[in-house]
C-alpha cells in the first residue's frame, strides 16, 4: 500500500526535525562549553580556529537550518499529496449521468418538428 | 457542484496540519532568536527560549499526529471513495451533455415559433 | 605557623627529631631496651593505641617505647608534650634553646647517679637509630611469613614474571639511551659514539636524527581573547542567519499556503466529481498545477487539432480560479490562430433577377460567449469551462464542415476561406463562418432588428450541432464493438478513421431534394397532367423503412444498446432522401416516380410505366432531367395517348 511509505516518510521527517532543532541547540552550547573549559584551563585549550568556527557556523545554517526547513516542505508537499489523491483518485459513479436516458419520444418529435419548420411541410 | 463534506472536511483538517507545520517553522526561528539572545548574555531569555522549544515540539507533534490520522483515512478509503492506483481519468459522457443541451435549444427554437 | 614548621621539621628529619623527643624527661625513664615500631600502619595503630593507654596510666607505660612518639602524628604528640610539661605551658614557648637547658639541667641530676648518662645517651641515640631500621625488617618479615604459603610454582612464576620485568625496563632504558645518543650525535659525535650501541652505528648513521625544541606557542591572553570572540562572533552571526532563514522561510510559505488553501477549497467547491481533473505541470508558471479535460476526446471527437485540456490556475490578484487552456500560450507563440471561435449561420436570400443577395437571418451570439460580470464563484468556473467546451465543439464543427465540403464543389458548395463555407441554393445562399469572439460582437449583438429567417438559422446551426454528436455517438459505438481493450491504443486515430462527416449534406440535402421534388412536379405537370385528361398525381407514402425493434434484438452492451437509440433518433434526418409519386392515368395504368438521392445532392428518378393490364412496360432510372421530359414525352404519346385515341 502506497500509504506505508507515506507513513514511513513521516516518521523519517519527524525525526528529522526534531533532531534539527536539537542540534541547533547544541551547536549553540558547544560555544558557551569551550569558553568554560578555557576559563579552567587557561591556556591549555586553544580556540578553535577561525576556519573550523567558520565552517560550523556555515554548516549549521546550510545544513540544520536547510534541513529544517525542507523537513517541514516536505511535510508540506506530503499535505498537498494527499488533498490531490482526495480530489483526483475518486471513485466516479458512472451512472449518474452517463446511463440517463434521453426522451426519444420527444426527441423524436422535436426532429420531426424541425423538419417541417426548416425545410416546410411537404416533406417526410 | 462542490466535493462531499467528508472530502472538505479532509481538506479543512489538512490546513490545519499546514499551519501547525508553518508555526513549527516559526517557532524554531523563535527558538533560534531566543538562544542567540542567551548567547550574547540576555539570561532572562532562557524561559522563553525553553518555551518556543517547547512551542516547536508541541506543534511539531501535533502535524505528524494529524498527518498520521490523515492518512489513515486515505488508507481507509481506497476501494470506497479512492481509487487504489493513478488512473488516468476520461472525460466520457460529454456527449450527452452536448446532446441534451442541443435539443434543449431546439426545443426552445421550435417553441418560440409556434 | 609553628605547626607548619613543625610538620616540615618532621619531614625534613624523622630521625633527627626523633632524639630530643626521646630524651623528653618525663618519658627518659620509660625506656627499656624496646624496639621502636616503624611507620608502617599497623604498628603506628598499635602504638596509638598503647600511647592512649600511656595516656590514661603513665604509669603502667613500661612497654611504651619513645619511638612511638616520634611516629606519632603531630595533632596527637603536641598535646601529649604539653601535658607532660604542666598545665599553662604552650607549644610556642619551646624553644631549642630552652629545651637544650632543659636537657642540661636534666644531665646534671642525672650525672649524680649515673656519669654515663651522656654516653649511654649518645650511645642510646645511635642504638636507637640502629635499631630504627631493624623494626622494619622485623615489620618485612611478617609478609614474608605469608609468602612462606607460596608454592614452589608461585615462586618460580613470580620470579620469572620479575626477571622479565627487569628485561623488559632494561630494553626501555637502552633503547631511550640509544635514542639520546643517537640524537646526541649531530652535535657531540664523540660523546654519542661512546655511548651508542655497537649495533646502532652499524645499523644508523651518526647525526641522522635531529631535533630541535620548538617552544610551545602559548598563545597569548589577548590572542585567545580575540579568537574567542571570533568564535562567539561566528556562532552569534550562523544563529542569526539561521534564524533569518527560518523566520523568511516562513513568511515565504505562510502566503503560499494561504493561495494553496484558497486554491484547494475552491478546487473542492467547484470541481466536482465529474470532471476529470488530473496533476499537471503549468508550462508557464512552472508550478505544479491541476489539469483539466474539457475536450471532447474521451467522447467520440476524432478532432485532434487541440487537446482540450486546460488548467486550473488560481488568479491570486482576483483571488480565483482560472480555466486557462493549455495551448493557449503554445500557439500564440506559434503564431497560431486561437482566439476564440464560435459558428455563425447566417441566410442570404437572392434578389430576383439580380446577382445579389439579402441577408434575411443569422444566428445569434450565445449567451454563453457574453462576458457575464455577475456571475461569480461556481457559476463563474463552470461558465469558464462550458464556454471552453463549446468553444472547441465549434471549432471541430468548422473541422468536419470543412472537409465535407471539399467534396461537395459541384453541389455548390464553396470553402471561401479557412473560417468560411458557403452553400448556393437557387433562390439563397447560407454562410457558415467561425467568428472571431471579440468585443465589437459582444457589444453590438442584440441590437440587430430581429429577421424573418434568423430562427432558421439557429434550427440549421442546432441540427449541425446534434449531427456532429451523433458522428461522435457513432464513433464511441464503433469503439466498443471493436473492443475495449485497445480503447486506449494510440493507434486508434489509425485504427478507427474517421466517420465520413456528415453534417453539410443531411441538411443541404433535404434542401435539394426539394427542388428537385419541384423541379420533377413541374416536369410531370407538363408532360402528363397537361397532356393526360383526368392524370393525377399523389404522393406515396413511404413505410418506415426500418423498423426500431429491428435494432434491440441483439442486446449488446447496454451502452451500445444506448447509443444506438440515440443515433436512430436521427435515422429520419440523416437517410438519404426519397419521395415516391404515383400518377394515375385514366384507363391507361400508372406511372410510379421515385426521386431519390445517393449522395444527399445529386438526384436520381426512377421511372415504372405500368399499363392498364398491370404489367410493367418500363422500368428505368434517369439522372438528368432533360432525358425525363424526353422519356415521358414518349411515353405519353406512344402509349397513353395513343390508347386514349383508340378508345
Amino acid at each position: 500500500m502506497s500509504d506505508r511509505g507515506l507513513l514511513e516518510q513521516l516518521d523519517r521527517t519527524t525525526e528529522t526535525l526534531s533532531h534539527s532543532l536539537t542540534h541547533l541547540v547544541k551547536y549553540a552550547s558547544i560555544t558557551e562549553d569551550k569558553g568554560d573549559e578555557e576559563d579552567e584551563h587557561g591556556t591549555q585549550e586553544i580556540p578553535e580556529s577561525t576556519v573550523r568556527t567558520s565552517t560550523a557556523g556555515l554548516m549549521m545554517v546550510n545544513a540544520q537550518t536547510a534541513q529544517l526547513i525542507r523537513g517541514v516542505q516536505d511535510l508540506l508537499v506530503m499535505t498537498r499529496n494527499i488533498r490531490e489523491k482526495w480530489l483526483l483518485t475518486q471513485i466516479p459513479d458512472e451512472k449518474i449521468d452517463s446511463q440517463r436516458e434521453l426522451d426519444y419520444q420527444k426527441c423524436s418529435q422535436l426532429l420531426e418538428q424541425w423538419t417541417q419548420e426548416v425545410l416546410g411541410t411537404d416533406q417526410g | 457542484m462542490p466535493q462531499p463534506e467528508f472530502i472538505q472536511e479532509r481538506l479543512k483538517s489538512l490546513n490545519t496540519i499546514d499551519d501547525l507545520l508553518l508555526a513549527t517553522l516559526l517557532h524554531a526561528s523563535q527558538a533560534v532568536g531566543t538562544i542567540e539572545e542567551l548567547k550574547r548574555g540576555n539570561e532572562n531569555m532562557k524561559p522563553q527560549f525553553e518555551n518556543h522549544a517547547r512551542s516547536f515540539y508541541n506543534s511539531l507533534e501535533e502535524a505528524t499526529v494529524g498527518l498520521r490520522r490523515e492518512i489513515k483515512h486515505l488508507d481507509e478509503n481506497v476501494g470506497t471513495r479512492l481509487l487504489p492506483i493513478n488512473v488516468n481519468k476520461r472525460a466520457t459522457g460529454q456527449d450527452n451533455d452536448k446532446i441534451r443541451e442541443q435539443f434543449d435549444k431546439l426545443e426552445n427554437e421550435l417553441k418560440e415559433s409556434s | 605557623m609553628t605547626e607548619e614548621g613543625a610538620n616540615g621539621r618532621q619531614t625534613e628529619d624523622d630521625g633527627m627529631r626523633k632524639i630530643p623527643l626521646a630524651i623528653d624527661p618525663n618519658l627518659i625513664r620509660l625506656i627499656p631496651s624496646f624496639v621502636p615500631p616503624a611507620n608502617d600502619q599497623d604498628a603506628e595503630e598499635k602504638i596509638s593505641e598503647e600511647a592512649q593507654k600511656s595516656m590514661s596510666s603513665a604509669q603502667s607505660l613500661v612497654n611504651n617505647p619513645y619511638e612511638s612518639f616520634g611516629s606519632m602524628p603531630l595533632d596527637q604528640l603536641i598535646p601529649i608534650i604539653l601535658q607532660s610539661r604542666g598545665i599553662g605551658s604552650k607549644f610556642a614557648d619551646l624553644s631549642e634553646d630552652t629545651l637544650m637547658e632543659e636537657i642540661a639541667k636534666e644531665s646534671n641530676t642525672q650525672v649524680d647517679t649515673d656519669g654515663d648518662v651522656n654516653m649511654d645517651n649518645t650511645e642510646f641515640a645511635s642504638d636507637a637509630d640502629q635499631q630504627a631500621i631493624k623494626p622494619q625488617q622485623i615489620e618485612d618479615s611478617s609478609p614474608e611469613d605469608e609468602e612462606s604459603h607460596v608454592t614452589q610454582e608461585q615462586f618460580q612464576q613470580l620470579k620469572l614474571n620479575t626477571a622479565q620485568s627487569l628485561n623488559l625496563a632494561l630494553n626501555e632504558s637502552s633503547l631511550a639511551l640509544e635514542f639520546v645518543s643517537l640524537l646526541l650525535s649531530s652535535v657531540r659525535p664523540s660523546a654519542a659514539n661512546a655511548s651508542m650501541s655497537p649495533f646502532l652505528k652499524k645499523t644508523v648513521p651518526p647525526a641522522s636524527l635531529n631535533a630541535e625544541k620548538i617552544p610551545a606557542e602559548k598563545p597569548k591572553d589577548t590572542e585567545i581573547l580575540d579568537r574567542n570572540l571570533v568564535t562567539k562572533g561566528w556562532k552569534l552571526r550562523s544563529l542569526e542567519e539561521s534564524r533569518i532563514l527560518l523566520k523568511e522561510t516562513h513568511k515565504a510559505l505562510e502566503t503560499s499556503l494561504e493561495t494553496e488553501h484558497s486554491y484547494w477549497s475552491k478546487v473542492a467547491h467547484y470541481i466536482s466529481k465529474k470532471d476529470v481533473v488530473f496533476k499537471m505541470k503549468d508550462k508557464e508558471t512552472g508550478e505544479k498545477s491541476l489539469g483539466l479535460k474539457y475536450g471532447y476526446e474521451d467522447s467520440g471527437s476524432t478532432y485532434r487539432q487541440e487537446r482540450g485540456i486546460a488548467i486550473l490556475r488560481h488568479n491570486a490578484n482576483k483571488d480565483n480560479l482560472e480555466v486557462i487552456p493549455s495551448e493557449k500560450r503554445q500557439q500564440s507563440a506559434l503564431g497560431k490562430d486561437n482566439s476564440e471561435k464560435f459558428m455563425r449561420v447566417r441566410i442570404f436570400n437572392k434578389i430576383q433577377e439580380e446577382d445579389d443577395y439579402v441577408l434575411s437571418g443569422e444566428t445569434s451570439l450565445e449567451d454563453l460567449l457574453v462576458p457575464n460580470s455577475i456571475t461569480a464563484g461556481e457559476n463563474d468556473i463552470r461558465r469558464q469551462i462550458s464556454k471552453l467546451q463549446f468553444i472547441i465543439f465549434e471549432k471541430e464543427l468548422m473541422f468536419h464542415l470543412k472537409k465535407e465540403s471539399e467534396n461537395l464543389i459541384s453541389y455548390g458548395v464553396t470553402i471561401e476561406n479557412e473560417n468560411k463555407v458557403t452553400v448556393e441554393f437557387p433562390t439563397e445562399k447560407m454562410e457558415f463562418e467561425m467568428m472571431k469572439l471579440n468585443d465589437d460582437l459582444i457589444m453590438n449583438h442584440q441590437q440587430d432588428a430581429p429577421k424573418t429567417n434568423d430562427r432558421k438559422a439557429s434550427l440549421i446551426l442546432v441540427m449541425l450541432r446534434l449531427l456532429l454528436v451523433v458522428m461522435f455517438k457513432k464513433q464511441l459505438k464503433k469503439k466498443l464493438l471493436t473492443g475495449q481493450k485497445d480503447f486506449n491504443a494510440n493507434s486508434k486515430v489509425s485504427r478507427f478513421p474517421e466517420s465520413e462527416a456528415l453534417l453539410l449534406r443531411p441538411i443541404m440535402g433535404k434542401f435539394r431534394h426539394g427542388n428537385y421534388l419541384n423541379l420533377l412536379q413541374k416536369v410531370i405537370e407538363t408532360y402528363i397532367l397537361e397532356e393526360v385528361e383526368g392524370s393525377t398525381v399523389v404522393r406515396v407514402a413511404l413505410g418506415n423503412f426500418r423498423s426500431n425493434e429491428d435494432y434491440d434484438e441483439p442486446t449488446y452492451d447496454k451502452h451500445i444498446v444506448k447509443l444506438d437509440r440515440e443515433i436512430r433518433l436521427f435515422d429520419q434526418i440523416l437517410q438519404t432522401p426519397r419521395t415516391d409519386l404515383l400518377v394515375s392515368l385514366p384507363a391507361s395504368g400508372k406511372i410510379e416516380f421515385s426521386l431519390q438521392s445517393s449522395n444527399y445532392c445529386n438526384a436520381t428518378t426512377s421511372v415504372k410505366y405500368i399499363d392498364a393490364t398491370d404489367s410493367t412496360v418500363f422500368d428505368t432510372k434517369f439522372s438528368n432531367f432533360k432525358e425525363l421530359e424526353d422519356f415521358l414525352h414518349f411515353i405519353v404519346s406512344e402509349y397513353v395517348k395513343s390508347n386514349t385515341a383508340q378508345v
